[in-house]
């Protein structure tokens, strides 16, 4: 599967408008994690894509780690964040979302991390069905 | 709903399923292709051109996994959506290997039915506000 990466990178580099670039990283791999194991990150082809898409050296994807495990998740609160600092803009929540969709198949499709994502994807999406 | 711009090819086997979706589908999207097997599906999608194919991955002749790869091969941008139990991994694998990223849950719940048909609506839109 071609893996079209540094899409979500590209969408903190090109947006002037986003704050704080850590904090964008961070409510992304909460919602990234919420659809795959973060524990097994170091494990598979995740890891490789998680970096990527994020832009992350090792040094803050190891930090980031960390501070996923004592980040509450609130994914309600993340979408919020992340469709703000997107301008609400469909395009680039598509895009965004077709990353965050990779992540559930990559590894072949579980219904557990699909559904997660399905659940998120509607989150985002809603206002525009 | 943006739905309504767009046609569909339905492919099932069981026939009992088929109806109840294709009534769904019909009230809710321009125009629908119904086939009963993989083999029919990819005769009616050379002669149909849909926007979207939905088709169940078991199926005799030809299966779902076999006629999405044929579709992928022509067309690599064709949204395909699987209809799945998430109990045929090694079939997932394939599916998104070939390009395969929506994927409906069996039993099926028509609320978040008409949530994967309206996302890949949204992408087919943007796909031609791209090209425009």
């Amino acid at each position: 599967m071609e893996i079209n990466l540094k899409k979500i990178s590209d969408l903190i580099n090109n947006q002037d408008n986003i704050e704080d670039e850590k904090k964008f990283k961070l409510a992304s791999a909460s919602l990234v994690c919420s659809i795959v194991d973060i524990n097994k990150l170091n494990s598979n082809r995740s890891c490789k894509l998680f970096q990527q898409n994020l832009n992350l050296p090792q040094d803050e994807f190891e930090l980031i780690k960390r501070e996923l495990h004592n980040d509450a998740l609130d994914i309600d609160d993340k979408v919020s964040y992340i469709k703000k600092e997107l301008n609400n803009n469909m395009y680039q929540i598509m895009e965004f979302l077709k990353i965050l969709n990779k992540f559930a198949i990559v590894n072949g499709c579980t219904q557990k991390s699909y559904r997660e994502f399905e659940l998120i994807r509607d989150k985002f999406l809603r206002e525009f069905y | 709903m943006k739905l309504q711009n767009f046609t569909i090819l339905y492919v099932e086997d069981d026939l009992t399923t088929q109806e109840i979706i294709k009534d769904i589908l019909a009230s809710s999207s321009k125009e629908v292709f119904i086939a009963n097997d993989g083999e029919e599906g990819l005769k009616l999608y050379k002669e149909k051109n849909p926007d979207i194919v939905l088709s169940d991955i078991a199926m005799p002749n030809m299966d779902g996994l076999e006629m999405s790869e044929a579709i992928k091969k022509m067309n690599p941008n064709q949204p395909i959506a699987l209809f799945t139990a998430f109990s045929e991994s090694a079939f997932l694998k394939k599916a998104a290997e070939l390009g395969v990223a929506t994927y409906i849950l069996k039993p099926l719940d028509e609320e978040q039915f008409f949530n994967s048909l309206n996302y890949m609506a949204l992408e087919l839109e943007l796909d031609k506000m791209k090209s425009e």
